[in-house]
């Protein structure tokens, strides 16, 4: 995974993308627009951030920058903020801050970013694990938690990427019987 | 299958609506988007498919039903297939007999009798204001004799509701049940009874929905309920959906108008049990265990949609499920002010 990801985006060394995290626990935090607490450009791994991972299992976890370090702007087509992946499991992820309100729009653009995302990694190769998305947007859940449109969303992503959806700014890579 | 379809332009709330009209139809919309006027033109119309008006008596309907928003500039056009069967253009109507099923075929012939009488109307609209009639069913007669002006739909729902309550005398609905025993009783518990003018404001709501429901499905084609949810804890809710999906048949057209995102959360679920029943044998075998097959609803016979500044936006995605919509986004929009509070929160809450 790791060299086919290098061979099919050779960017990833160059503008050093990717990370192995040992820690047991780590956030991923990204930057919203006029935050003057960034200090890059592109989502990190940073105390105090929006996205928790929780790694139960013995193997370190990848974490792939793709929005701002990836990929760009000027690239031309719509990018999740970053990926992290083991040998099971590859989750897209969007994080959405909403400090400034429109969280209904801010959602359907995430998931119109993970969508761009998972068509571009699935079409330039194999990822060989379980797919899943995050989309991380505002903090609070909504009521019913499950709503009509994200049960939409989530067949959609499971007919057309093979893909689970969730609402929610947590991963847990549990410990694997084998 | 080319479906039935219907367009209205200019007429009151509604600038331009074209929709089309499935087995099971739900419309959402904020207040005064014009939910209840696109429902009672549809139980107008629907009706006029089975019982031919005189042109004067089919104005006479949007009278009754307290929408006569009718202009010059007011065009409705009702397709059966592809073919034109009722048109209202420039104040006139003209009909396309051969389309009308064979009973308002028969009605066009010379000499008939071709006013209708309310029972026999084969659409039924079950209004918001249902609680009024299980509360002062009593006192109609009174208000009636006193010359109080209720407005006629309101009047043939509770004639309706009436013929239903003397077919049903008990009914189980929402953890409670209903007996007529000469009074409408609700019991809560074994012993534990009320009679229905003290009983909650929900089961004053519901148990006309329910009861008329039941009793329609039975004697009508299409059914049309305003607000389902009204009055009801969201578990309720989710209940009374699946109650009115079981009560109803391939012979029943169902439109609900809603505000609720759990009502749309339980279509949801009922439209997904039903599309992945169909892929193969396995899943059908383990959905029936969740929900009885009379609870699936096949998407290829719903309609979803959204109504807004006089027009209707489908709701419904590739999926055949209800998609993204502006209930579920006003659930977002809450969680976020609950986040910008909390934000504010996180940030000060050490400062002095």
């Amino acid at each position: 995974m790791i060299n086919s990801l290098k061979n099919t985006f050779p960017q990833i060394e160059q503008n050093s993308c990717l990370e192995f995290r040992i820690d047991k626990e780590f956030e991923i935090y990204d930057c919203d627009e006029n935050d003057d607490n960034c200090t890059m450009g592109r989502c990190y791994v940073k105390e105090n951030g929006q996205f928790k991972v929780i790694n139960h299992g013995p193997k370190e976890i990848a974490f792939l920058a793709v929005d701002k370090c990836l990929f760009f702007n000027n690239d031309g087509f719509k990018k999740c903020d970053c990926i992290i992946f083991e040998d099971s499991t590859i989750c897209f992820i969007e994080i959405k801050d909403c400090k400034n309100g429109q969280r209904a729009k801010r959602k359907k653009t995430a998931k119109e970013q993970l969508k761009s995302t998972l068509q571009i990694f699935k079409e330039a190769m194999d990822l060989e694990r379980e797919h899943e998305a995050y989309l991380c947007v505002g903090v609070s859940s909504t009521r019913p938690s499950t709503l009509s449109s994200s049960m939409d969303s989530i067949v959609e992503f499971e007919e057309k990427f093979d893909t689970r959806l969730f609402d929610g700014c947590q991963k847990e890579f549990k410990l694997r019987p084998y | 299958m080319t479906k039935d379809k219907l367009y209205i332009k200019n007429f009151g709330p509604l600038k331009e609506v074209k929709i089309e009209l499935s087995q099971i139809n739900v419309l959402i919309g904020a207040n005064g988007s014009g939910k209840s006027v696109l429902a009672k033109i549809i139980t107008i119309i629907l009706d006029l498919r089975n019982h031919m008006l005189e042109d004067d008596n089919v104005f006479k309907k949007f009278d009754d039903f307290n929408i006569n928003f009718i202009t010059k500039e007011t065009v409705i056009k009702f397709y059966v297939g592809d073919t034109i069967i009722f048109e209202l253009v420039d104040g006139h109507i003209n009909k396309t007999i051969d389309a009308f099923e064979p009973v308002a075929q028969e009605m066009l012939r010379p000499n008939h009798e071709n006013i209708i009488k309310t029972e026999k109307l084969t659409t039924q609209y079950i209004p918001a204001e249902r609680s009024l009639i299980s509360l002062f069913s009593k006192s109609l007669s009174s208000f009636l004799v006193s010359g109080i002006p209720l407005p006629k739909f309101l009047l043939n729902f509770s004639s309706e509701y009436e013929k239903a309550r003397q077919e049903i005398k008990k009914l189980d609905f929402l953890n409670m049940r209903y007996v007529n025993n000469g009074k409408d009783l609700i019991y809560y518990s074994q012993d534990g009874y009320t009679d229905l003018e003290y009983s909650s404001s929900g089961a004053q709501s519901s148990l006309p929905l329910y009861l008329t429901v039941k009793y329609f499905a039975s004697k009508h084609k299409s059914i049309i309920i305003e607000e389902p949810e009204q009055n009801l804890f969201p578990k309720a809710q989710v209940d009374t959906i699946k109650y009115i999906i079981k009560q109803v048949s391939a012979k029943n057209n169902l439109f609900i108008m809603t505000h609720s995102p759990y009502v749309l959360s339980a279509l949801n679920i009922l439209l997904f049990a039903g599309n992945i029943a169909k892929i193969n044998s396995v899943m059908r075998e383990k959905v029936l265990k969740l929900y009885n097959e009379d609870l699936w609803i096949d998407s290829e016979f719903f309609s979803a949609y959204y109504l807004e500044n006089g027009i209707a936006r489908t709701i419904k995605s590739s999926r055949g499920l209800i998609s993204e919509n502006e209930i579920d986004d006003i659930s977002e929009e809450i969680a976020g002010e609950f986040d910008t509070l909390l934000n504010i929160y996180r940030s000060h809450k050490n400062d002095k």
